[in-house]
């Protein structure tokens, strides 16, 4: 049962594996805050509806599960936009478009689809926990590479000495690209090493 | 996944399931309605006694561009307007504030933007921004300011948008 959870983390990894979320693993990780709140929000839009999905499995007519999966994901994406713009306006500011651009992440519908439309209660809040984590540290850790090159520092704090020049390319689209190859190469090389791809 | 399910029932689920989301999303926006408008409302407070420092209050004068008369112990003191452009990537919202005498600028704040984190959206820094404290408006009803290395557009941008703010400001005083 905890290999339904851990699967997310590492080996069946969202990003680095199935190569789902590109989107908004591209667009919002110029810094560190901005690519763990997005992790976040999108962790909490998969359990809800992973969750509710998961509950209402059965009567679920199969012609149209995906409207109506569609449905339950856009409900809990307006939901956390309009808490975010209630209680967390600069977040709100900063992520702009990419939290109602959530709705059409595919790791979420992927998950649905794959598995807690056919699986209980317990596994599919599990299977959702574990690919959100493996979502948010990832996003994490590629926007605070790009922060700390980018503009010297992490989570608003500089972490440079004073004659850093800052890598201006990492804040842009490209520096996303090349981050996000070399920790996907490492990822790959370190499951080559130990044998577990 | 093979089980039937009859049309009728189909339309029934799909119907209650897009009607129980409305439900609550009606709800949850209903619940969080006043404190939205309450951070946009503050949002602009704050912006304006940035751009007129000197004021003890101010008031809405005209909502096409949106104006606010700001007043010390009862006498005009300042304006600030609001105003907006294309920057490098999207919208850019600023309010600017001026002396009645429409001779200065009294200051800028970068209200709302889109520009690129590190680069354009260096415009929200003091660097930039005090250069239009107690900026004197030339005869040619024009400003210039230095650009941020690396940020020329956003920073022609902004001044753009509020070289537009001084002609819509004429109308005021």
């Amino acid at each position: 049962m905890l290999k339904t959870f851990i699967k997310g983390l590492w080996k069946e990894n969202p990003v680095l594996r199935q190569l789902l979320g590109m989107c908004p693993t591209l667009a919002v990780t110029t810094r560190a805050l901005n690519g763990l709140s997005m992790g976040l929000a999108t962790t909490f839009v998969l359990l809800c509806s992973g969750i509710i999905i998961s509950l209402f499995r059965k009567i679920i007519p199969p012609q149209v599960r995906i409207p109506v999966f569609t449905i339950v994901i856009a409900t809990f994406v307006t939901v956390v936009d309009i808490v975010l713009k209630a209680y967390f306006p600069e977040i709100s500011l900063e992520l702009g478009p990419y939290v109602p651009l959530i709705v059409v992440n595919c790791l979420i519908l992927g998950r649905q689809e794959a598995f807690t439309s056919r699986n209980p209660l317990h596994l599919s809040i599990l299977d959702t926990l574990g690919m959100g984590v493996g979502f948010i540290w990832l996003l994490t850790l590629l926007s605070s590479v790009r922060e700390i090159l980018g503009s010297g520092t992490i989570f608003g704090a500089a972490v440079m000495p004073a004659g850093f020049e800052n890598w201006v390319v990492m804040l842009l689209p490209a520096g996303a690209f090349i981050t996000l190859g070399f920790i996907t190469a490492a990822y790959n090389f370190v499951n080559m090493k130990t044998g577990s791809s | 996944m093979s089980r039937d399910f009859s049309p009728f029932k189909t339309l029934v689920i799909l119907a209650s399931a897009a009607v129980l989301s409305a439900l609550v999303l009606g709800f949850i926006y209903t619940a969080s309605e006043d404190r939205i408008r309450e951070n946009r409302e503050r949002r602009i407070r704050e912006s304006v006694y940035r751009v007129l420092p000197e004021i003890d209050m101010y008031e809405k004068v005209e909502s096409e561009p949106v104006v606010y008369e700001g007043r010390l112990k009862g006498e005009t003191v300042g304006f600030a307007v609001k105003a907006e452009g294309m920057g490098f990537q999207g919208q850019i919202t600023v309010m600017v504030g001026f002396k009645p005498s429409g001779e200065e600028i009294t200051g800028l704040d970068i209200l709302e933007s889109v520009e690129t984190p590190g680069l354009g959206a260096r415009i929200y820094e003091e660097e930039f921004t005090g250069q239009f404290k107690e900026l004197q408006i030339p005869k040619e009803r024009e400003i210039e300011v230095e650009a941020i290395t690396g940020a020329t557009i956003s920073s022609e941008a902004v001044k753009k948008i509020v070289n537009r703010a001084i002609k819509d400001a004429e109308n005021i005083y």
